[in-house]
């Protein structure tokens, strides 16, 4: 948690789609079916959306990237094959290729991810803004990205170059002390930056709207679950995510109570290295689904609604014209925590 | 916190929320009904689309909308990330100005 939060670390993703969309139109409007945003992206840019089911519950977390007149799509799912799922649903004659069996996923996150980034594939990768894709020699692509509020590259290399990316990766990350950052510890990240998670949040049968994700969501367009969604949207939601913070455990699936009533349960849970306390996303009644409130109890223990991110992410701070890794100590950050 | 107290910070939010949507629909030109504008909804990049130029204009409105002001050290990075962040800066802005 550390080296994501001060330096940088590196992750091997796992279960992460890789899909391209080719065949002209096609590929456009197929997309723009599946995908709950409006698709409006020029070359290189990146949409971070969602893939529902017809009930409009989330079946993918994807960025999708225009390059050329193809798309790229990385996702990861709530336990569907993305996939089949594209195939089921291809349009105009749209081609869809699973390209995740042929490349190897690296993903970087931190601060001073870009400084590592700069050191692999040169210094023009400063100058990518976020949600932008590069191409990478000797094939491959980048995405500036990331779920953790830091600063994030997905990688995507070709398998048979991939052992010689991780040793680069590594051995130019050995000035930056990199870390390993496991699947546990990314999960932490997104939880105290407010990133969707659908491996965890994401099964749990809500819609865009207990979710807070109507951001990501078109109400200009048809697509798929676009009809049950505003049924959802005329019926009106009981109960919205709200994030909570304690200083002992809070556990997934414990009941959230609030002047001696029930009001909601926590949906993902997890200890923060960097704030010391303890950071859940509860389903809380829409009554109380507010931040500022310190009257809840979570299993026992009192806890506080409060606004995320729960982080004052020191990539918000870091630039790469005046920062460096081995000059951070110079530097004056803001605390991590906030509303400690 | 008392139900009461708890009561009445939920209607000032609440109260506050709906003027920021405002904010954001009628002078960001934020193009979604009010309903669809989440308190935790991110305001910059794919969030609600806004951008480095869009954040002077924002902070601008605030000043104008809540008759507060937001002298430059007080408005944060990190108070400009989400719709319920805004409202936390209104919140602690109100009268200190």
């Amino acid at each position: 948690v550390k080296a994501i939060r001060e330096g940088v670390a590196l992750a091997r993703p796992k279960g992460t789609f890789l899909i391209r969309f080719s065949g002209g139109d096609g590929a456009w409007d197929t997309l723009n079916h599946l995908s709950s945003s409006d698709l409006f992206l020029r070359d290189g840019q990146i949409i971070h959306t969602l893939w529902l089911a017809e009930d409009a519950t989330p079946l993918g977390d994807v960025y999708v990237c225009r390059t050329d007149e193809e798309f790229l799509v990385i996702g990861e799912s709530a336990g569907v094959d993305l996939v089949a799922h594209a195939k089921k649903n291809v349009r105009l004659g749209a081609i869809v290729d699973d390209l995740a069996p042929a490349y190897t996923p690296f993903s970087l996150h931190g601060p001073f991810a870009w400084e590592l980034m700069a050191m692999l594939v040169g210094g023009g990768v400063v100058g990518v803004p976020y949600l932008s894709m590069f191409r990478l020699d000797g094939g491959g692509w980048g995405f500036r990205a990331g779920k953790t509020g830091e600063y994030g590259y997905d990688l995507f290399v070709p398998n048979e170059g991939a052992a010689a990316w991780e040793k680069r990766i590594r051995e130019a990350g050995a000035k930056l002390d990199l870390g390993d950052a496991t699947e546990d510890v990314l999960q932490q990240c997104r939880l105290e930056n407010w990133f969707f998670d659908i491996r965890r949040e994401g099964k749990k049968g809500l819609s865009p709207l207990e979710l807070q994700l109507q951001w990501r969501t078109s109400s200009a367009k048809e697509y798929i679950g676009s009809a049950a969604l505003a049924e959802r949207r005329k019926r009106g939601i009981a109960r919205r995510v709200l994030t909570m913070v304690a200083p002992s455990e809070m556990r997934e699936g414990a009941e959230v109570r609030l002047f001696g009533a029930s009001v909601g349960e926590v949906l993902a849970a997890g200890k923060s290295e960097e704030r010391n306390d303890w950071v859940a996303l509860a389903l809380v009644d829409v009554a109380w689904s507010h931040a500022g409130i310190d009257a809840f109890e979570i299993g026992g223990v009192p806890a506080r609604s409060i606004t995320p991110p729960v982080l004052d992410n020191r990539s918000l701070y870091v630039n790469p014209q005046t920062h460096t890794y081995a000059s951070r100590a110079e530097a004056v950050f803001p605390p991590l925590a906030i509303g400690v | 916190m008392t139900k009461d107290e708890a009561m009445a910070l939920v209607a000032r939010r609440t109260a506050l929320l709906e003027r920021v949507r405002k904010v954001l629909i009628e002078r960001l030109n934020v193009a979604r009904p009010p309903d669809e504008i989440d308190p935790d909804a991110p305001l910059f990049g794919t969030g609600l689309g806004l951008d480095s130029v869009d954040a002077v204009e924002l902070v601008v409105s605030l000043e104008t909308e809540f008759a507060i002001t937001l002298p430059e050290g007080v408005v944060g990075r990190r108070s400009m990330r989400t719709v319920g962040s805004l409202i936390d800066l209104v919140m602690s802005r109100e009268g200190a100005s």
